[in-house]
C-alpha cells in the first residue's frame, strides 16, 4: 500500500510539476521485497544494466531502455558484498567497489551468478566506525579507478569527522595492478566521484564540519580541499578538530546551495548530443535529501573550473546515483536509508526528454560585472517587465556543522535582453571574487509565452574575468567557534552516563543506552542503535523518584527527556517547585501540559507549547534563583523560576541557526513559593511511568570563575608544595585534566582528589579522599576547566565544583596551617592550575 | 488563532457549497486539492509546516513522517477530524468522510517512504550451495563468513586469514542492512569452543585474492608472504562441511604454490577441547589437511571419518 501511495505521488506531482513537461519521470520498480538501494550503476557491453546495492548485492536489469517501464526485469547476479557504493566494467568486466576492497566480480560456469569475487586492492585503512564508507567508480583511459573514502564519525552531538584509518578523508587512484595512489584531501562523505568528458576528476562532498554547503571540487594531484581530518595521513598526526589547519586550500569549482542540495550524490555529464535536452554537456548532480537533480554550469575561468548551480528535475526520488544512457535517458538510482531522502526510497527513476523544450537557462558566463545568461529560447519580455536581485553572500569554514550562508546587500542590477540572451549588469567594482552569488530573475518569459522554469541560479565565483587574481575563498576561515570543552567550563554534569553515582537516590532507574519507544506497545524501552547515545537514565515503568546526590541553589538546570505516548513526570527544583513533563498535543498550554510550573496549588500554565514528540529527544532549561533565607530563618526573596525553556538545544541545524530568542521560552520570572525552603536542596524528578533521561546538568548563576596565571604540572616529581596559594579558610582555584589523570590536592590535611580516570568506583574530582566520595565524573569532558572550592573550617570541610555542593565532611580540628600541596598519581598525569 | 479560524472557514466556504449541490455524479475527492486548500495555509503547499498563516507553535512539517498520534491512516484521521487543540481546528464537520480520507491519502503520500529492514529481511539463509558473506565482524572490519550447506558457518579476519570460529544454526544477520549501514554482522547459530587457529607465523603477510564457490565447494585464495616484496607463496584453501553420523566435520585442504612451513603451530595429533577436535595432516609437501571435528570422544569411527575426509 505505502508502495501505491509513493507511485501516485510520483504521478501526481509529475503532472503539477511544469519540470515534467519536458522531461518525464518513470520509476522502474524493484522485485517485491527486495531493497534495490542504488550504490553504482553501468552497462554491460550486451546492453545490460548492472547495479550495485547497499545490501551488497549486484542486479542485472534487463530492458531498461524498452518503452514500457514495467518491461523491466531484474536478476540478481551477486550478494555477500559488504555494500557497493561503486560500480563499474571495464573491458568486459565487473568491478564492485565494497566497504573494504575494489573487487572484479566473474561468473565462472556462466550460468548467471557470480561465483569468483577477486580482490584488486584493499590498501586503506577501516577501523570499523558505521560511517567508512567507500564510494567510486569512475575508471579513466588508462584503466586506473578512482575511488574516495569517508571519515568515520564518533560523535553525533558535533560531528567532529575522523580520519580512524589510512587515507581516510581522500580520493585515491587505483591502479590496474591494484596499487592504491592517495591523490589528494580534504574530503568528509565525498559520495561522488566522476571523471568528466574532459578527463578532469571531480568529488562532491556533503555539508558538515568543514564543509559549510555540499560542494564540487575538481580534484587535482597533491591539493588540499576542506576537511582537514585526513591531513592524518601520510604522517599519523592527528589534525586539531577545531582549529583550522596550516595548509592551503583549493576550493570547490561549485557550492551548491543548501535550498538545493544536503547530500549529494555524484555527477553525470549529458553526452547524448541533445537527445536528452538542450543541455548537451552540462553536468549534473544527484540530491538525495530532496529527491531531485541539479544541474551545473561549468566554465573555466583563468584556468579554473567554477560555475553555477540551478534545479533541473524534481520528483525523481532520492537520487543517489546517475548515468546516461546510450539513448540519452538519464537513470538516477535511489537511496535513502538512514541518510534521509525524498520521494521514492530505492530503485530507478528514468527521465527521458519530452522534446518540448522550456524556457530555460543554458548557460550563465561570468563577465565583467556581471553575468552573460543565455536561454532556450528567444526573450520576450517587455523590458520593464524584467527584473532580477543579485546577492552576494559567502560561508564560514568552521568545524561546526554547516554554515549559513552570510548575505551581503543586494546588488544594484541592469537586464539588457537580446535574442535570447539576457545581460546581467551591476555596478563597476561591485562584483567580488571569493563570493557566491544569487541571481533570482523575475518576469523571464520565452517564446510562446513560456515561463522561465527555475528563477534562480547561484555561481560560485572564485576568480573574476579581469582585475588582479583573487584570493580570498567563498568559505572563509573564521575566529573558530568556542570549543566543545570550552562550552562545557561552568558545568556540573549530575549524570555522567557511565554511572548512577549522581543520585542519592534511583530505585527503578538503569541506564540505557539508546531508548526508544518500542513497537507497538507504546513504552520506552532500550534500543540498540549505531549511533546511540550512550548511558541515558531509563525508568522503564513508574512511578519513580530520582534525587541528585548534589544540593543546588540558583542555577541553571538543564536536562534531555524522552516520554511515551500519554507520559507524565515533573521536574522538582529543590525538589520543591515543579516542572511538568508531559507528552502533550501540539499547541496545549493549560496547567496540565508540559513545561506548565506546579508548586502546591500554584500552577502556571506556560505560553506556548514547544515540546516535539513522545519517543523523541526533549530539552529542559530552566533558570532558577533559590529563596533567600536570612539566618534567622526568615525569607527576604521568593524563588523564582527565572525562565524556562523547552526544546532551545536542538540538533544543530542550519534552518535554526538564526532563531527568535523567545522562541523556545515558555516562562519568564514566577515566584514560587513552598513549605521547608531552602538555600540549596537536591533536584528530584518524580516520573508517574516509563521516562529517559539525558544530560542533566547545573550551572551555578553565580560567575566562580578565577582569573590567574596558568601553572602546568607535569614530569616526574609527582609532589609539588603550593606554599603561594592564598588559603585562609577557603580555597579558590580553577583546575584542568587530561583523560585519566588522578592527582590529589591536600588543604591542611583534607584531600581532595582531581580525577578523569575512566575506573568504576574510584573517587572522581571532588571527592574529599577517605572521607566524602563523588562516583561520577562531574566534568563533562576532559581537559575542561573547572572551579574548585575548598572550605577548610575547624571541624568541616567542604568542596564545591563551578559552584555546586559536591562533598562535605566533617573532620578533624586542622592544624590552621595554610599548606597545600598537590601529588599527581604518575608522571602520565598532567594538572593545570590557575 | 480567531484569525486562523476565520481565514479557515472563508476557505472552506466553497467546499461546503459544492458538497451541498445537488445531484452531480458523485466523484472521488482529490486529496491533494483539498489539501492545498485546507491545510496548507498552515502546513505549506509542500506540507513542510510553512505554510503562510504563520502559526505558533510552527505545525508539524508533515514530510518528516513524524505526527503527533503515529503516522498510520487512522491516527492522521483521528487529527483531521479533531484536530489538536488550540492551533488545528477539528475538520470533522467541514470535510465530508470521502475528502478526510482524501486528505489522508494525499498526507500520507507526502511521507518520506522508508525501506524498513527488519531481523527477518536481513537474516540471510544458507542454500544448497555455500555462501560467502563480507562485512565487519566484531573488532575485525574486513571480515569473511562462510555459510555451508548443512548449517556450519566459518569466520575469518580478512587481514590476516585468520580463522575466528565455526557455528553451526541460523547464518547471519545483517545489522548493516538497517539505518546508515556498517555496523558488525551477528553470527547466528551456536558457536563451536575454541575453534579459531592462527594458521601462518607471526610476521607472515596474509592477503586475500580471492574467494570462489564451486558446486558444493567453497574456495579461499590468499598469498603469503614473510618479507616485503618476496614472491608470494599462493595458497588454495577448500573448505568443506560434512555432517556424518559419527559427528559433523569441516575439512579444509590447503594447497600452497610452493612447500611451505606454516603450519607449525597445529597440532599433528587430534586433540580436544570440549567436544571440538582439532588435527592436522601434511598429505604432501604442498597440502594440509586441517579438520576440525565436534563429537562427544575421538573413537575409531571418527578417526576413520577423518581419514577418509583427509584422503579424499
Amino acid at each position: 500500500m505505502k508502495a501505491l501511495a509513493a507511485s501516485l505521488l510520483v504521478t501526481t506531482l509529475a503532472s503539477q510539476n511544469p519540470e515534467a513537461k519536458a522531461w518525464k519521470a518513470e520509476y522502474l520498480q524493484p522485485p517485491p521485497d527486495t531493497a534495490i538501494e542504488v550504490g553504482g550503476m553501468a552497462f554491460l557491453p550486451d546492453g545490460t544494466l548492472a547495479v550495485s546495492t547497499r545490501c551488497g548485492q549486484v542486479w542485472f536489469v534487463d530492458h531498461v531502455l524498452d518503452a514500457d517501464p514495467k518491461a523491466v526485469r531484474w536478476r540478481l547476479f551477486a550478494e555477500g558484498l559488504d555494500e557497493g557504493l561503486g560500480l563499474a566494467v571495464k573491458d568486459g568486466a565487473l568491478f564492485v567497489l565494497q566497504r573494504g576492497e575494489l573487487s572484479r566480480l566473474v561468473d565462472k560456469d556462466g550460468d548467471g551468478h557470480c561465483d569468483r569475487i577477486e580482490r584488486v586492492a584493499a590498501g586503506w585503512g577501516l577501523s570499523g566506525n558505521y560511517h567508512e564508507f567507500a564510494y567510486g567508480l569512475p575508471v579513466d583511459a588508462a584503466g586506473n579507478f578512482y575511488a574516495t573514502l569517508n571519515l568515520g564519525f564518533l560523535d553525533k552531538a558535533w560531528w567532529h569527522g575522523k580520519s580512524l584509518g589510512r587515507w581516510r578523508g581522500w580520493a585515491l587512484r587505483i591502479t590496474p595492478q591494484g596499487v592504491v595512489q592517495p591523490i589528494a584531501s580534504g574530503f568528509r562523505s565525498p559520495d561522488g566521484v566522476a571523471l568528466s568528458p574532459h578527463g578532469d576528476l571531480f568529488v562532491t562532498d556533503n555539508q558538515g564540519d568543514w564543509m559549510p554547503c555540499c560542494g564540487v571540487f575538481h580534484v587535482r594531484e597533491g591539493r588540499f580541499y576542506s576537511h582537514p581530518a585526513g591531513l592524518r595521513w601520510p604522517s599519523d598526526v592527528d589534525p586539531s578538530d577545531t582549529v583550522p589547519p596550516k595548509a592551503d586550500r583549493t576550493p570547490p569549482a561549485v557550492w551548491i546551495p543548501y535550498g538545493l542540495s544536503r547530500s549529494t550524490g555524484n555527477l553525470a555529464w549529458d553526452t547524448s548530443g541533445g537527445k536528452f535536452g538542450p543541455f548537451a554537456g552540462d553536468c549534473f548532480a544527484a540530491e538525495l535529501t530532496n529527491g531531485l537533480v541539479v544541474r551545473l554550469l561549468l566554465e573555466k575561468v583563468r584556468g579554473e573550473w567554477q560555475g553555477a548551480a540551478l534545479a533541473f528535475r524534481h520528483d525523481v526520488g532520492s537520487a543517489h546515483r546517475l548515468l546516461f544512457a546510450p539513448d540519452g535517458t538519464l537513470l538516477i538510482g535511489l537511496t535513502n536509508r538512514g541518510w534521509g531522502g525524498a520521494g521514492k526510497a530505492h530503485g530507478i527513476t528514468r527521465v527521458r526528454f519530452t522534446g518540448d523544450t522550456p524556457m530555460e537557462i543554458t548557460k550563465c558566463a561570468l563577465v565583467a560585472d556581471g553575468f552573460d545568461l543565455t536561454f532556450t529560447h528567444k526573450v520576450t519580455s517587455e523590458p520593464a517587465a524584467l527584473s532580477a536581485t543579485l546577492q552576494l553572500y559567502d560561508y564560514a569554514w568552521w568545524w561546526k556543522y554547516g554554515s549559513p550562508e552570510f548575505l551581503r546587500d543586494p546588488l544594484p542590477c541592469t537586464l539588457t535582453r537580446n535574442g535570447n540572451t539576457l545581460a546581467v549588469r551591476v555596478p563597476k567594482g561591485r562584483l567580488e571574487a571569493g563570493y557566491c552569488a544569487r541571481l533570482v530573475l523575475s518576469g523571464v518569459v520565452g517564446d510562446g509565452g513560456r515561463p522561465l522554469l527555475h528563477e534562480q541560479i547561484d555561481y560560485t565565483i572564485h576568480q573574476l574575468v579581469d582585475g588582479p587574481p583573487a584570493t580570498k575563498l567563498v568559505a572563509r576561515e573564521v575566529v573558530p567557534p568556542k570549543t566543545r570543552e570550552q562550552e562545557a567550563e561552568g558545568w556540573v554534569q549530575v549524570h555522567d552516563a557511565a554511572t548512577l553515582g549522581g543520585f542519592a537516590k534511583h530505585d527503578g532507574w538503569k541506564l540505557a543506552d539508546s531508548p526508544g519507544i518500542g513497537g507497538d506497545t507504546g513504552k520506552l524501552v532500550p534500543k540498540a542503535a549505531r549511533d546511540a547515545q550512550p548511558g541515558a537514565l531509563l525508568c522503564e515503568s513508574g512511578p519513580a523518584e530520582l534525587v541528585t546526590r548534589f544540593p543546588h541553589g540558583d542555577a541553571h538546570v538543564r536536562l534531555e527527556f524522552m516520554l511515551p505516548r500519554g507520559g507524565k513526570a515533573q521536574v522538582l527544583l529543590q525538589g520543591r517547585y515543579g516542572i511538568v513533563l508531559a507528552d502533550t498535543l501540539l499547541g496545549s498550554t493549560d496547567a496540565e501540559s508540559c513545561g506548565a510550573i506546579v508548586c502546591g496549588t500554584q500552577r502556571v500554565a506556560p505560553r506556548q507549547q514547544t515540546y516535539e514528540h513522545a519517543g523523541e529527544w526533549n530539552s529542559l532549561d530552566v533558570w532558577f534563583e533559590a529563596p533567600n533565607l536570612l539566618p534567622d530563618g526568615t525569607r527576604n526573596r521568593k524563588a523564582r523560576i527565572a525562565r524556562v525553556e523547552i526544546n532551545h538545544r536542538v540538533e544543530i541545524n542550519q534552518s535554526k541557526l538564526v532563531v527568535d530568542p523567545d522562541r523556545w521560552r515558555i516562562h519568564e520570572d514566577v515566584d514560587v513559593e513552598a513549605e521547608d525552603e531552602r538555600a540549596e536542596a537536591p533536584l528530584v524528578i518524580r516520573t508517574e511511568g516509563p521516562l529517559a533521561l539525558r544530560r542533566l546538568e547545573f550551572r551555578a548563576l553565580k560567575d566562580t570563575s578565577t582569573e590567574r596565571a596558568v601553572r602546568t604540572f607535569t614530569g616526574p616529581e609527582l609532589v609539588h608544595a603550593l606554599p603561594d596559594l592564598p588559603v585562609d579558610e577557603t580555597l579558590r582555584l580553577a583546575c584542568r585534566l587530561g583523560a585519566g589523570g588522578d592527582a590529589v590536592l591536600t588543604v591542611d590535611g583534607v584531600g581532595v582528589r582531581l580525577n578523569r580516570s575512566r575506573a568504576a568506583q574510584k573517587e572522581k574530582s571532588g571527592s574529599l579522599v577517605g572521607l566524602a566520595a563523588v562516583t561520577s565524573n562531574l566534568i563533562p569532558l576532559d581537559d575542561t576547566w573547572f572551579e574548585l572550592e575548598v572550605v577548610r573550617r575547624s571541624k568541616l570541610a567542604q568542596v564545591r565544583v563551578n559552584g555546586i555542593l559536591v562533598a562535605q565532611s566533617a573532620v578533624p580540628e586542622g592544624s590552621g596551617k595554610s599548606a597545600v600541596t598537590l601529588e599527581r598519581h604518575d608522571a602520565a598525569t598532567v594538572v593545570e592550575l590557575r | 488563532m480567531l484569525r486562523h479560524l476565520t481565514l479557515l472557514s472563508v476557505l472552506l466556504a466553497p467546499l461546503a457549497a459544492q458538497d451541498a449541490a445537488p445531484a452531480k455524479p458523485k466523484k472521488k475527492p482529490d486529496g491533494r486539492n483539498l489539501f492545498l486548500m485546507v491545510c496548507a495555509t498552515c502546513h505549506g503547499a509542500e506540507g513542510k509546516g510553512d505554510g503562510p498563516l504563520k502559526v505558533v507553535p510552527r505545525p508539524r512539517d508533515l514530510t518528516s513522517g513524524k505526527f503527533s498520534f503515529g503516522n498510520t491512516r487512522k491516527a492522521i484521521l483521528h487529527t483531521v477530524e479533531n484536530g489538536i487543540p488550540p492551533a488545528m481546528p477539528p475538520h470533522k464537520d467541514l470535510l465530508n468522510e470521502a475528502q478526510r480520507l482524501a486528505v489522508v491519502e494525499y498526507v500520507m503520500t507526502l511521507m518520506p517512504e522508508q525501506i524498513e529492514m527488519d531481523k527477518k529481511l536481513s537474516t540471510l539463509v544458507v542454500g544448497e550451495r555455500p555462501v560467502f558473506v563480507r562485512g565487519a565482524l566484531d573488532g575485525h572490519p574486513r571480515g569473511l563468513v562462510l555459510g555451508l550447506p548443512g548449517g556450519l558457518t566459518l569466520a575469518w579476519d580478512c587481514e590476516n586469514l585468520r580463522l575466528l570460529g565455526i557455528r553451526e544454526g541460523a547464518f547471519v544477520d545483517r545489522t548493516d542492512w538497517r539505518e546508515r549501514g556498517g555496523t558488525p554482522l551477528e553470527l547466528l547459530g551456536t558457536a563451536w569452543p575454541a575453534c579459531g587457529d592462527v594458521a601462518f607465523p607471526a610476521g607472515a603477510r596474509v592477503d586475500l585474492r580471492a574467494t570462489e564457490v564451486e558446486g558444493q565447494v567453497a574456495r579461499l585464495e590468499y598469498d603469503v608472504r614473510f618479507s616485503e616484496g618476496a614472491t608470494p607463496v599462493r595458497v588454495v584453501e577448500t573448505v568443506r562441511g560434512v555432517i556424518a553420523p559419527e559427528g559433523k566435520l569441516v575439512v579444509r585442504t590447503l594447497t600452497t604454490s610452493a612447500p611451505l612451513a606454516l603450519l607449525a603451530s597445529e597440532p599433528k595429533a587430534p586433540v580436544a577441547k570440549g567436544e571440538v577436535w582439532r588435527a592436522s595432516t601434511k598429505r604432501d609437501a604442498t597440502t594440509w589437511v586441517l579438520t576440525t571435528v565436534l563429537a562427544p570422544e575421538w573413537n575409531t569411527a571418527v578417526d576413520a571419518r577423518v581419514r577418509a575426509e583427509v584422503a579424499r
